[in-house]
């Protein structure tokens, strides 16, 4: 009878003890924000630059296509320098394409910059790319494109004009909306209180 | 009384044990079944022979052959042909056979097309080293692209290059993938496992 007690006891005690806290989860490994390493060494990476001077519009493109994808601290400098500089209006445009796939200040200034240039498709293609990146702040620069001896040039300006002005609206309708339903809500949980 | 303690003890041992995880089963792989060659040796040596005949017909029917057959001597030929072969048209067949299978041989006889007087050759060479795959080709194809003197086949060398740090991005990715589900199930796993 007494063991009976005791293993009924025990069992007892067992069934209402406060279980123990669960182990913390481990903590997230760090984000693997990494970039792969570039597939040749900083040597190798100086002779590359040097054939971004390339006679041949191929080879210099293509150089500037590899530094970007190895993510060398000189390729953008590069793209820039290029887009000013390089004789074949063929390379700036794709050097355009390649800068509007990302936005940033340095970009868009330099995209408004090749808005001057001499070609007119490189104008034009300078306009594409800052419709696509929808940097406001290029308005007036884009703006007095109106002016361009080209009506290709003209034509496109008041497209990318008129992109940006819808991207404007959009994005000020999003805002109205965003506040109107944090103002129900807050509406609501007083209403709740 | 006994009876009572030892059922009482079987109820505590069986509520309180851990039950180890099963093992894992190991998928065991079939191994790669050889064939075996149908002709005999006397006959590989005259096939290996007419791989010099003056015919390029000739020459490469032989040359696929012994590559088919797996014959040892089947690589060498084709690395020669890569680099010294009189016709164009069969030195590019030889790069493409070449570069379907990832062997160093392999790799050595594109690279010996890095260096053929046929810019037609080179850049099919730079494009069979990429479709290769091999990571040890990068220092000759990045010395072609400063060094060659064809524009195109200097292009082309920056095109591989480029080709191999989109393949470097990829596996990375998707190393850094399977790390990610791996800790997500071990931390699935940890939160199951708790009481």
């Amino acid at each position: 009878m007494g063991l009976v007690l005791v293993v009924a006891g025990f069992f007892a005690i067992k069934q209402f003890k406060p279980a123990p806290p669960p182990p913390p989860p481990p903590p997230p490994p760090p984000a693997i924000l990494l970039e792969p390493l570039p597939i040749i060494n900083e040597a190798e990476q100086a002779k590359i630059v040097k054939s971004s001077s390339d006679q041949d519009p191929d080879v210099r493109w293509e150089s500037l296509v590899l530094l970007d994808k190895m993510k060398s601290p000189q390729a953008l400098p590069l793209l820039f320098e290029k887009l000013h500089k390089d004789p074949e209006a063929d390379v700036k445009i794709k050097i355009i394409t390649l800068l509007s796939e990302r936005s940033s200040h340095d970009i868009s200034q330099n995209l408004v910059w090749a808005l001057k240039d001499l070609e007119p498709t490189v104008r034009v293609a300078a306009l594409q790319a800052l419709d696509k990146i929808g940097d406001f702040a290029t308005a007036s620069a884009i703006t007095d494109t109106l002016k361009d001896q080209e009506e290709t040039v003209r034509v496109q300006a008041l497209k990318t004009l008129n992109s940006l002005q819808d991207k404007k609206a959009a994005e000020i309708a999003a805002a109205q909306q965003k506040q109107e339903e944090e103002r129900r809500a807050a509406e609501e949980a007083a209403r709740k209180r | 009384m006994a009876l009572l303690a030892a059922s009482s003890f079987y109820l505590y041992w069986t509520y309180t044990r851990v039950v180890a995880p099963p093992p894992p089963i190991v998928e065991t792989v079939a191994p790669p079944v050889k064939t075996a060659s149908f002709l005999s040796t006397e006959e590989i040596r005259k096939v290996r022979a007419s791989a010099r005949s003056p015919d390029p017909g000739v020459r490469w029917t032989s040359m696929e052959l012994l590559y088919t057959l797996g014959d040892p001597q089947s690589l060498p030929l084709l690395e020669k042909a890569v680099a010294e072969d009189p016709e164009t048209e069969l030195r590019l067949k030889a790069i493409k056979l070449l570069s379907s299978r990832a062997t160093m041989a392999s790799l050595q006889g594109l690279v010996r097309g890095l260096g053929a007087f046929d810019k037609t050759v080179r850049v099919a060479s730079l494009q069979g080293l990429v479709d290769l795959g091999e990571p040890a080709a990068i220092p000759w194809i990045a010395e072609t692209a400063q060094k060659d003197y064809e524009p195109e086949v200097r292009a082309e060398a920056l095109r591989a290059l480029s080709r191999f740090q989109d393949k470097r991005k990829e596996q990375f990715a998707a190393l850094a993938a399977q790390l990610q589900s791996q800790y997500e199930a071990a931390v699935d796993k940890l939160k199951k496992s708790s009481p």
